[in-house]
């Protein structure tokens, strides 16, 4: 796992903002969907590529528990991680990205993904979790192996995961 | 679901029996009645049953308490005992929240002499103990040694470090420490997102609640629980926060690889498990405790600044105010407990995922205080209804291996009590009803809308009327703190 560092060369907090607005909103209408589930949430996860998926599905976790307010005053956060192929990838990445959310306040707004035969390498932009522009909609504790798959279709792959909230 | 029900039948009006079939090694019983069963038919829950019910060295039956709900891997309200010789332990029978539970502390303040003040004092315990994302007592931090004597100690640690008092232990399951805790067992991943995360309530449905006893239903019980009706009381619900998420996450990558090396059928991967003699079974155990232990001392700090709270706002010390412990009870653990199984007693391992122990009278693991009458039960309800003090009975030793019920269970998606909610003033409503809340997640008061619950009076009856545990007290509440 790599370090955090405090900016992002290539990219401005301002252009992150905007990425992050335009996720976030294709996230919702297209990206995945809630399917209803008693006691926790079930979410399916589309992406016409693997990495795809994985990403779609780290902003999906993201926009299920955090809503940006404003990023404009935002000090940009990178980190690249990795993650050795040990059972479920998606669900270790899931996982992953939570245990960054708890320890470092880590909130997402975007990331690539880089699937290699033994691993998962991700960069990550995002900003430390500030209560004045980001608001806590609810808390996953973690993604879960219930029912978990990952499917093929035509347009590329879907994935369903259970959160426990 | 059809095709399953064929196998459903009724044993009597407490009860329903999934019969044994397909891989199922033993039977499902699952204690409703007829109003609860027809809420079952919304959900996969009685199907995680009999998925259960395939694990190997299963004893008896895969059991449900009346507050069944589709949970991941166990149902929520699933009890089931494997023989510690030939049956398996599974992270996901536990739950990611490793004992989760409850306590409850009683008073001798009369609630209507407090009636003005319980607004300031609900707000006073939102600012002295942390709930919600990222929140933590600035006072208060703790290495990675610090830590690894809480995972072994437990509430015994938080007691010698000065939260709380000695005979707040015997109050405790197992006295706030199950044996068997090893901090090796637990990763450094573990560690550093639990070093700031104790003494916290965290989010969801996790509370601190100010209640009043209403009702008593047995006055002998009660008032050996120090229950008084007009009494008010504090319910206390939070687990092991991010300690234990991390360790059921590493112990289930851990199990899948187990549950492969030693060819267990799984219906669901999230049932993946290993014997309880194998070396993976007996490492999670030690982990799992540990998060246990983490969980107790949790709920300990907790109520040392419940206590600091109200000298603070009454300015009188909490020993006056009679602020001790009812009991402490673990809803989401795997226990090695001795049974008495058709006669023979037998060593099993316990697991119960949204449910509570609920011991009979005369059994020596409960403080002597109790054991003439059984264990107390606390069975919290929703914000807006009612909490629930029940005992436990020898029916429990006898027919569910000395467990209940957890709580109310949920009704309705998370989406779907949002979607209710939407356009309602949940606090103000809340407030018309004599209830105060604070809440430091945006979602969480309309996800935890009394709506999206059972009615928990419903609950308690079934386990009441099927014996296995006995109406104690009936609380409702004036004021809560959400996470």
């Amino acid at each position: 796992m790599g370090s955090a560092q405090k900016s992002r060369p290539d990219v401005s907090p301002v252009q992150v903002a905007r990425v992050q607005v335009v996720l976030y909103n294709e996230v919702k209408m297209e990206r995945f969907s809630i399917i209803d589930h008693e006691a926790d949430i079930c979410v399916e996860i589309r992406g016409e590529s693997l990495e795809q998926l994985y990403s779609n599905a780290a902003s999906a976790l993201f926009s299920i528990m955090i809503e940006v307010e404003d990023t404009s005053a935002e000090e940009c956060v990178k980190k690249k991680v990795e993650i050795k192929r040990n059972g479920e990838l998606l669900i270790s990445f899931l996982n992953e990205l939570l245990f960054l959310w708890e320890t470092e306040g880590l909130v997402l707004y975007d990331l690539s993904v880089e699937l290699t035969d033994d691993a998962l390498k991700a960069t990550l932009w995002g900003s430390k979790f500030n209560p004045e522009i980001h608001t806590v909609k609810k808390v996953i504790k973690a993604a879960t192996y219930h029912n978990f798959e990952i499917k093929r279709d035509k347009k590329g792959y879907i994935a369903r995961v259970v959160f426990d909230v | 679901m059809g095709e399953e029900r064929k196998y459903v039948k009724r044993i009597d009006e407490n009860r329903i029996i999934i019969e044994r079939h397909e891989r199922m090694n033993v039977d499902g019983i699952v204690y409703v009645d007829e109003r609860l069963f027809e809420m079952l038919s919304r959900d996969e829950s009685l199907k995680q049953v009999e998925n259960v019910a395939c694990l190997p060295g299963i004893v008896s039956a895969s059991y449900a308490m009346p507050d069944i709900h589709w949970g991941y891997g166990f149902p929520i309200g699933g009890v089931a005992a494997f023989d510690v010789e030939e049956g398996v332990v599974s992270p996901g029978g536990v739950g990611y929240d490793i004992n989760c539970g409850v306590r409850l502390i009683r008073s001798n303040i009369l609630a209507k002499e407090v009636e003005t003040k319980i607004r300031e004092v609900i707000d006073r315990l939102f600012v002295n103990i942390p709930s919600g994302v990222g929140s933590h007592r600035k006072d208060f931090k703790l290495s990675k040694n610090d830590l690894k004597r809480v995972a072994k100690d437990g509430a015994k640690w938080a007691v010698e470090e000065g939260y709380g008092k000695k005979d707040d232990l015997q109050c405790i399951e197992d006295g706030g420490r199950i044996e068997g805790a090893d901090p090796e067992a637990v990763s450094d991943k573990a560690y550093e997102r639990g070093k700031d995360q104790l003494g916290t309530v965290g989010s969801g449905n996790h509370f601190v609640e100010l209640g009043v006893v209403e009702e008593i239903y047995d006055e002998n019980i009660a008032s050996a629980f120090g229950l008084f009706k007009g009494q008010l009381t504090i319910l206390i619900h939070t687990g092991s926060r991010g300690f234990g998420y991390q360790i059921c996450d590493d112990y289930i990558k851990e199990m899948l690889k187990a549950s492969e090396r030693y060819q267990i059928y799984l219906p669901d991967r999230q049932l993946c498990c290993a014997p309880i003699s194998s070396p993976e079974g007996r490492k999670y155990l030690s982990a799992m405790a540990s998060a246990a232990n983490y969980a107790f001392a949790n709920r300990q700090m907790i109520t040392h600044w419940v206590r600091e709270t109200f000298e603070q706002m009454f300015g009188i010390g909490s020993e006056k105010l009679g602020l001790d412990l009812v009991y402490d009870v673990c809803h989401n653990i795997a226990k090695i407990e001795i049974h008495t199984v058709k006669g023979d007693k037998i060593k099993v391992c316990v697991h119960r995922k949204g449910a509570t122990r609920a011991f009979g009278p005369d059994e020596k693991i409960l403080p002597e205080r109790y054991r003439k009458y059984g264990q107390p039960v606390i069975i919290p309800g929703d914000m807006g209804r009612a909490s629930f003090v029940l005992c436990g009975t020898r029916k429990a030793m006898e027919d569910t291996f000395g467990s209940t019920c957890h709580g109310a269970g949920r009704l309705m998606s998370r989406n779907e009590a949002i979607k209710t909610a939407k356009g309602r003033q949940v606090k103000k409503e809340l407030e018309e009803k004599g209830i105060y809340v604070r809440a430091a997640t945006r979602d969480t008061l309309l996800e935890e809308i009394p709506d999206a619950y059972k009615d928990v009076s419903n609950v308690v009856k079934v386990v009441h009327n099927a014996g296995i545990s006995k109406l104690v007290a009936k609380i409702t509440p004036l004021g809560c703190i959400k996470g």
